[in-house]
């Protein structure tokens, strides 16, 4: 039973992947407190590490290549255990969407709406993505590909803007912390992002590729997205070197700091635009995949009618979530990862073995 | 098909939510209702633990009644002023009690008042570090005497002081990326622990009929207080010492006679080491590229002898000015130079063991310097009128 | 109580839609009241039956004839002004009256048939018998010729009537290309179209639209190019339409476009046949309408408003420049005011220091809030363009100079509004001139943002933004995604820049067709001179080797 009936190709699915990872890099602020100057490390670990998660990922993709990850858990666990491990998905997408949602509202409240409810921003952001939605996949990923490239190109503006302000010796010294730090930024690094590519399991079936591109594909996807926060986070180092993990948005302190004589100045612009942007854009592949699993658990047809009814829940869920930003803070430092790593690791790993053990899926030949 | 008619119905909703919404603008700040900050200045009130809180306005004037008005020099700013016991409890005074909104996003500096400086900053500073208001790059100054007498300056070039401030730290910032202290800098010393802030010092000269706002040496905090700071001659010597030098200039005076150098580039290079004896050595290398810009006396000398000479010489004066300014932080056990932080940086193993005992280890540092020199052109003119060549 | 009243009407609406989508399939033309079926032997009553049929209108022209020796009972009907006098003297009457028939008269449908072939003498000639569509040829302009004791007239093709001769077109001008423009007149266009695309393959396709009106409409594609789904679907929606008018392509660009209610048309059009002809190429259907200069095309891309025959006409890197301008200056007449807004009144900190005591000094003492100060400058403007446009060009003229410079001027030195807020404005107005088939949407798209920058300020900006950009994407033309020229990864050979005419060797892909190739590959000698000396050498070589 497929839902939605729209198709993408396998260049946008690529470029969605490379997006959503790209909105995860706004959150690199976690990782920042934690390990300091060598938060770049913790990049580049989290993202080596999860290598295996992506070739995890791709396995699912190709050994079931045109069923959703509830159909699989359905066919693999059967249809009750199934079923209760897609709600407890469905719990998980939700809960995602709300913290995005929230993220959102919160960073957009600490650069440039101080005094606006956060409600009022949510709402807007729900409302606008609730278009997208209602028209299904192929609006939701449609414009991936925009906003990777503006990403992209205002990164790299950025980096010039800021080149002379630089200091190379901000990096060092390197290995300086006690390794469990480096573990729990490599946790966070590979659970926020990447781990969340779980996502993608949900909708890869609309996706036209072969099975040859599907690894090359989620490859590209990873470079895209893994590169955009290694440069985000080199950047940030290098600028702000030890007050780095002072700052609740260092990407927004290190752009205010661009001074290029009177006139241009003043550009943190650039780091909301991406900021709305890109959060937007992820906020609405979770609120569509949430649509998407609720009406796939509840057998519903035409999900349009969710739509909005889950928006609203999603806007509550997310303004009662946490009670400040700094418990939201600390949760995404030190319980999340733990949370998610279930959802995200565990389960698809669990799912692969299952299902190499059963020798699933059936081919049903003639 | 409904879609369309349910579609275009919601759309009109959402249309009258916002202009429903549009009664209660959060964020809505008219211009004509804004305050537009530009200096913050803390000086030591006459009650202990209290401190004024001085606020530089730049007023705006209606382009329409006041271009013509002689007397705009005196209303161009509007200082406002409060004594509190913390920064924001200070402004938030301040912005209950003005007929307009404090705008602090166009803040440029702070200025530390002397006695305010001496008596540790760390506590005073949180607010503009928390504060989304604040930005990182506004610059750090100590007034030399009192903060409120820079912010109500009014100078003939520029009747807002802090944008003349401004100005003048940028030009210097040409020169050397050392002069401007951003509070990203100040903080980022302040929490290293070891390495010590520096501030620069602006002076208020009055003159008889105008007054002049002129930078005034270097204010050295240990920990956060103000402990001293360098001189003129000194100052220069700790810019060359950071290196990245992109314009200013050498004077250097033997018995021969005078001779000023441009600094076309000055780069220094550091290495940081532990002596057996259990001390701390630095090696400081500093590679000059100078041009000739002026020359007095020499007189006896050809241009032959005369450029391994004057190479001789501006080396000379640059490591003894260096080498004065070292002696300065050294009396201070003010670590300026960030040589701590080098050693962190370098040897993190090592540090950990010497971190606890870096003031002791920073008293008896060496210090070699080592100056070269490079003098590839003489200006315009290759002899100069007073020697003996030139003469016909 | 007025919501309520807003809801009812709207789904009442959307049922009668609804009804209406749901019958689909070709009306049927009602048949006009009053009429027989078929002529009758009686050329009396004939013509009173035809009289009756055009309401006894006083442009009806009925010349009673009598034919031959035998003076034999005849009529010719024409419409006067439809019909060219000169041809009917020399082709019908002239010839009928001189007509000396040996003999005695054949008589009934002989004598109709011995006429055509015969007398008259006239390019079309065809023998009807029904009175509608006698009525119908005759409204077109036609001259029909009755006689007694016949069930059948013969139409005469007579038609002329005064027009408009091919001109320079008023809205589209140009600096290098063709200055001819369509006409009013429909077979004029056909010819124009068709004198740029001498295929075989073109096809032109003919429709009646309009109750009363009887617009002729005519279809043009390129039969082997074209894709079947597009032509089928406008063939649909146009046989769908049944309205009693259509004095303008407006009308059946209205009744076919995909998204009555968003601000973006889904049908281009234009004036100048040089364009048209282009759209054929690349597969797109045109719709011509009799009455009208301006032609529709099908399928619409968005990206087709940002590019302007010139483009092609000019080389290719000033012509990537002009495009990249069009852009930006469609993102500053959708933007620019809501910017402002913005900037001023949320986010002050965006602006650097020094420009922010200039406008803080200009809004000094303004007594309107930014927002209302904003929206009547764009107000003001936008009465002074209308006032411009629709007025004698010399007048109009002068209404531009008295607004723009004295209203604008005294505002601003009055204190009334700030000259940032002026500059802003005129800024914004002049840029909306760049992209003009867009302007409309332009405009609905700026107030939006101005109201939501006016709301929260930047976020505001950036979801109005993401929101058109969503909208747009959901927006199809003929079953064309409408905004799939501006696909950031593929198909960039004429979007943002435009390549060498030589690159473009596939037709667009947005644009369904069957027929892909467009040209063979093909790279011009950069440097044409090279070869010619290489074969001077070789034939040097020959020579010296001949010797």
């Amino acid at each position: 039973m497929r839902i939605d009936k729209g198709s993408i190709s396998g260049m946008q699915f690529m470029f969605a992947m490379a997006c959503y990872i790209q909105a995860s890099t706004l959150l690199t602020s976690f990782v920042a407190a934690v390990t300091t100057q060598d938060s770049w490390l913790a990049a580049l670990f989290g993202s080596l590490v999860c290598l295996p998660l992506i070739w995890l990922f791709r396995s699912l993709m190709v050994m079931f290549p045109n069923q959703n990850l509830l159909e699989i858990l359905d066919e693999v666990y059967g249809p009750v255990l199934g079923k209760i491990l897609g709600a407890a998905y469905c719990w998980f997408f939700i809960t995602l969407a709300s913290i995005n949602l929230t993220d959102l509202g919160d960073f957009t409240k600490l650069t440039i709406m101080e005094e606006t409810p956060n409600v009022v921003l949510l709402i807007m952001c729900i409302l606008v993505a609730a278009m997208a939605v209602r028209k299904g996949v192929s609006l939701v990923t449609r414009f991936s590909d925009f906003f990777v490239t503006v990403a992209f190109s205002i990164l790299v503006v950025s980096i010039v803007l800021v080149l002379n302000q630089i200091k190379p010796a901000n990096f060092l010294p390197i290995f300086d912390q006690p390794p469990i730090k480096y573990i729990q930024g490599t946790h966070i690094i590979a659970t926020i992002p990447y781990g969340e590519l779980v996502v993608f399991l949900m909708i890869h079936p609309n996706a036209k590729m072969s099975r040859r591109d599907t690894g090359r594909y989620l490859l590209w996807a990873f470079f895209l997205g893994g590169f955009t926060m290694l440069f985000i986070v080199l950047r940030d180092v290098a600028v702000l070197g030890n007050t780095l993990d002072m700052f609740t948005i260092p990407s927004l302190v290190t752009l205010r700091l661009v001074n290029l004589g009177m006139a241009l100045s003043r550009v943190e612009i650039l780091f909301v635009i991406i900021l709305i942007m890109l959060l937007f854009f992820k906020i609405m592949v979770l609120y569509y995949i949430s649509v998407l699993t609720v009406a796939h658990l509840l057998k519903i047809k035409k999900y349009r009618n969710l739509v909005l009814a889950l928006g609203a829940l999603m806007v509550t869920y997310g303004l009662t979530l946490y009670p400040c930003p700094v418990r939201h803070a600390a949760s995404a430092q030190e319980t999340v990862p733990f949370i998610w790593s279930p959802f995200e690791i565990l389960l698809p790993l669990l799912t692969f073995i299952v299902a190499k053990i059963r020798k699933l899926p059936v081919r049903k030949e003639m | 098909m409904r879609g369309i008619w349910l579609k275009s119905a919601g759309l009109l909703m959402v249309l009258l939510l916002f202009s429903l919404l549009l009664a209660g603008c959060w964020d809505y700040h008219e211009l004509e209702t804004l305050f537009i900050v530009t200096g913050v200045g803390l000086d030591k009130a006459a009650e202990p633990e209290k401190m004024e809180i001085i606020l530089q306005i730049g007023k705006t004037r209606s382009p329409a009644t006041g271009s013509s008005d002689s007397s705009n020099q005196k209303d161009s700013i509007i200082l406002m002023k409060a004594i509190k016991d913390t920064t924001v409890e200070g402004i938030m005074q301040l912005d209950q009690n003005s007929s307009r909104t404090l705008l602090l996003h166009h803040n440029q500096m702070m200025i530390l008042g002397r006695d305010i400086a001496e008596a540790g900053v760390k506590g005073r500073i949180d607010g503009f570090l928390r504060n989304q208001e604040m930005r990182m790059e506004i610059l750090v100054m100590v007034a030399d005497r009192r903060a409120e007498e820079i912010l109500s300056a009014k100078l003939e070039e520029e009747q807002i002081s802090s944008m003349y401030l401004y100005g003048m730290m940028q030009d210097l910032y040409n020169i050397s990326p050392y002069y401007k202290i951003r509070m990203l800098d100040f903080v980022s010393r302040l929490r290293d622990g070891t390495s010590s802030a520096v501030a620069p010092i602006v002076k208020l000269d009055e003159l008889e009929d105008k007054k002049e706002l002129k930078l005034e040496g270097m204010a050295i905090f240990k920990e956060d207080k103000m402990v001293g700071s360098l001189n003129d001659q000194e100052l220069q010597g700790y810019i060359w010492t950071m290196g990245d030098v992109r314009q200013s200039g050498v004077a250097a005076q033997s018995d021969k006679g005078r001779a000023v150098f441009h600094i076309a580039k000055l780069e220094t290079k550091r290495e940081v080491g532990l002596k057996p004896e259990g001390n701390v050595r630095v090696k400081l290398s500093v590679y000059a590229t100078l041009d000739v810009a002026e020359l007095r006396g020499f007189g006896e000398m050809t241009p032959l002898e005369l450029m391994p000479y004057l190479v001789d010489l501006s080396e000379k004066q640059i490591s003894q000015q260096i080498m004065a300014a070292f002696k300065a932080a050294q009396e201070l056990d003010a670590d300026i130079y960030g040589f701590g932080l080098d050693f962190h940086r370098l040897h993190p193993k090592v540090w950990k063991t010497i971190k606890k005992q870096w003031d002791q280890l920073f008293r008896e540092l060496e210090l070699d310097v080592e100056v070269n020199v490079k003098l590839p052109a003489t200006g315009q003119i290759a002899k100069s009128l007073e020697m003996e060549d030139a003469k016909p | 109580m007025f919501l309520g009243y807003i809801f009812r009407k709207l789904s009442f609406l959307g049922n009668q839609y609804a009804l209406y989508r749901r019958t689909t399939g070709p009306y049927d033309r009602r048949s006009m009241e009053g009429a027989a079926k078929k002529l009758d032997k009686s050329l009396e009553k004939n013509l009173a039956c035809l009289k009756g049929m055009f309401s006894d209108s006083c442009d009806l022209k009925i010349h009673p004839l009598e034919l031959g020796p035998d003076r034999w009972p005849a009529a010719i009907l024409f419409i006067e002004g439809m019909a060219d006098n000169n041809k009917i003297t020399e082709g019908v009457l002239r010839p009928m009256n001189e007509w000396r028939p040996e003999g005695t008269l054949a008589a009934g449908q002989r004598l109709i048939e011995e006429l055509a072939k015969k007398v008259l003498c006239a390019g079309s000639i065809k023998p009807l018998s029904s009175p509608e569509e006698i009525v119908l040829e005759c409204l077109s302009g036609n001259t029909v010729v009755l006689a007694e004791g016949c069930t059948s007239g013969l139409i005469v093709g007579t038609k002329g009537w005064e027009k408009r001769s091919v001109s320079e077109p008023q809205a589209e001008t140009v600096i290098r290309g063709p200055r001819e423009g369509f006409t009013e007149n429909i077979c004029n266009n056909t010819a124009l179209i068709r004198r740029k695309i001498k295929s075989g393959k073109l096809h032109a396709e003919s429709l009646t639209v309009g109750r009363r009106t009887q617009t002729d409409v005519r279809l043009m594609y390129l039969d082997d190019v074209a894709s079947r789904q597009v032509v089928d679907e406008v063939k649909k929606r146009l046989s769908r339409l049944d309205v009693d008018a259509v004095l303008e392509s407006g009308y059946i660009e209205e009744y076919i476009e995909d998204a009555p209610f968003s601000p973006f048309s889904t049908v281009g059009y234009s004036e100048k046949p040089d364009v048209i002809a282009a759209q054929i190429l690349e597969g797109r259907v045109a719709i011509l309408v009799d009455g009208t200069p301006f032609v529709l095309t099908a399928p619409m891309l968005f990206i087709e408003s940002f590019q302007t025959t010139e483009d092609y006409y000019s080389r290719p890197l000033y012509a990537s420049l002009v495009r990249m301008l069009r852009f930006a200056g469609y993102l500053i007449t959708v933007f620019a005011p809501a910017l402002y807004i913005a900037l001023t009144s949320f986010h002050q900190e965006f602006i650097p220091t020094n420009l922010l005591f200039s406008i803080a000094n200009a809004r000094e003492g303004t007594p309107f809030p930014v927002l209302l100060e904003t929206m009547g400058m764009v107000f003001a403007f936008e009465i002074l363009r209308e006032a411009g446009i629709r007025l004698p060009r010399p007048v109009g003229q002068a209404i531009s100079i008295v607004g723009a410079l004295i209203m604008g001027d005294a505002a601003v030195s009055a204190g009334l509004v700030g000259a940032p807020v002026v500059i802003t404005v005129a800024i914004t107005a002049v840029a909306s001139f760049l992209v003009p088939a867009q302007n409309d949407a332009g405009s609905v798209l700026r107030i939006i943002m101005m109201i939501l920058a006016a709301f929260t300020g930047w976020y505001g900006i950036s979801m109005g933004f993401l929101a058109a950009l969503i909208h747009l994407g959901s927006l199809s033309s003929f079953g064309v995604p409408y905004f799939d020229g501006l696909a950031w990864t593929r198909d960039q050979e004429d979007t943002i820049v435009r390549l060498p005419l030589w690159f473009m060797i596939r037709r667009p892909k947005a644009i369904p067709e069957t027929n892909q190739i467009r040209g063979r590959f093909f790279i011009p000698s950069f440097r044409p001179h090279e070869a010619l000396d290489e074969d001077e050498e070789d034939a040097d070589e020959r020579r010296g080797e001949g010797t």
